[in-house]
């Protein structure tokens, strides 16, 4: 990324546009880690599902269904329920706080310095925790299956053509 | 839940939409809303439907949204649609628990009469409905020997030789580039095939457990996973990369 901003493509000032925070954003979150989080947060309040905690393992009869997965079927078929409520009331005032975001966007717009550090700055530690821990995946997985099921069609192809000559 | 969005929405399909594989001779077709298709036989298999999970978990006590059943049938719906079947059999775990078929609401008996309709249907009785499927149209049975081929729920543990089963929710993980994606699959070693669970609401169980070991020739074994809108197959061998 550093990389990037050096070459300026995106340049910095692109990158943080208000205009990231319209529609695309909407679609983007509803589908993102980060509310589907939320939501388990919410969930376990509610006492749908059970948190799990190391060392202590499901017992058999526990269900298995995931927050995820619930979370999907809400959206579906009661886009209203009152946990998906929860959910966005949570959302808006706590990660992904878009109000705050915006007029943060509007307020350091053109007055970003990009500077390289050494080593990684104290205000940023709690974003370095962050990393891994939600991913952003669309097209990805897609890609990446593609390449694994590709294998086998190339080896495929390969004995045809030896079984050919 | 992509299976749903897929069966109610898109008729186009693409190239990989079905994976063509063979089971004991028998040529198979896996399609990635999750059924298999015996084209010679034009039979289809479906397994683990797992209807009235909600309601079974919410009889217990467990508030799960009730909406599982219902999305489960429209992509039954959806395959039946697409390869109109001559038989369709359902390989058991029909329903969660002993009473989901009697419990289960009429409009889901209708939405299944009307599918069942011009066809035979066989309900295989699984561990958690062995008593089968009395209220429904078509035939309970613990095994069935059609098209040259076993079903049955649970795999046995003798050869396997033209077995199709389920019960086990087989899924796998392919790895590539630090990331780890988990699918529902069919897997098979050309001998026999383990369908993947077919009920919206139902886990998974990865191919290196060992309650799949001595299942599979590993060497031959081949998972054909379900994506989006098209099967994966990738060797057992390479799916850790």
């Amino acid at each position: 990324m550093g990389a990037a901003f050096r070459a300026r493509t995106p340049s910095l000032a692109q990158l943080f546009d208000e205009d990231m925070l319209g529609d695309d954003l909407e679609a983007w979150l509803n589908e993102s880690f980060l509310l589907k989080r939320t939501f388990r947060t919410c969930a376990v309040i509610a006492g749908l599902i059970d948190q799990r905690h190391p060392g202590k393992e499901k017992t058999g009869r526990q269900v298995t269904v995931s927050a995820d997965l619930i979370y999907d079927v809400l959206r579906m078929h009661e886009p209203d329920h009152i946990l998906l409520e929860a959910t966005r009331h949570d959302a808006a005032t706590g990660l992904l706080d878009i109000g705050r975001l915006g007029s943060m966007l509007k307020r350091i717009k053109g007055h970003i310095t990009h500077r390289r550090l050494d080593r990684i700055s104290p205000l940023a530690v709690p974003v370095m925790l962050e990393i891994g821990r939600e991913s952003v995946h669309g097209e990805a997985h897609d890609f990446l299956l593609t390449e694994a099921a590709d294998e086998l069609i190339i080896e495929a192809m390969g004995i045809g053509h030896t079984a050919g000559e | 839940m992509h299976r749903l969005i897929h069966a109610t929405s898109a008729t186009a399909t693409s190239a990989f939409f079905q994976a063509h594989t063979t089971v004991n001779g028998v040529a198979a077709i896996c399609d990635a809303l999750g059924g298999l298709f015996l084209p010679e036989t034009r039979t289809l298999v479906v397994s683990d439907l797992h209807l009235e999970k909600g309601s079974a978990f919410a009889r217990r006590g467990m508030m799960l949204p009730p909406y599982d059943t219902l999305a489960t049938l429209r992509i039954l719906e959806a395959i039946v649609a697409r390869h109109d079947p001559a038989t369709v059999i359902s390989l058991g775990d029909n329903f969660h628990d002993r009473r989901g078929s009697a419990a289960m609401p009429e409009t889901f008996r209708q939405m299944i009469a009307l599918m069942a309709r011009g066809r035979d249907w066989i309900w295989i009785n699984g561990n958690h409905d062995p008593d089968g499927a009395p209220s429904l149209p078509g035939a309970s049975m613990d095994e069935l020997r059609h098209a040259g081929l076993v079903f049955r729920h649970e795999p046995s543990m003798a050869d396997g030789l033209g077995e199709i089963a389920g019960h086990l929710h087989p899924s796998a993980t392919v790895r590539r580039r630090e990331r780890s994606i988990r699918r529902a699959c069919f897997a098979t070693d050309g001998k026999r095939l383990l369908m993947p669970a077919f009920g919206v609401t139902t886990g998974g169980l990865d191919l290196r457990h060992r309650a799949m070991s001595g299942l599979f020739e590993r060497e031959r074994l081949v998972a054909h996973m379900l994506g989006r809108d098209r099967i994966y197959s990738v060797r057992f061998a390479n799916l850790l990369g």
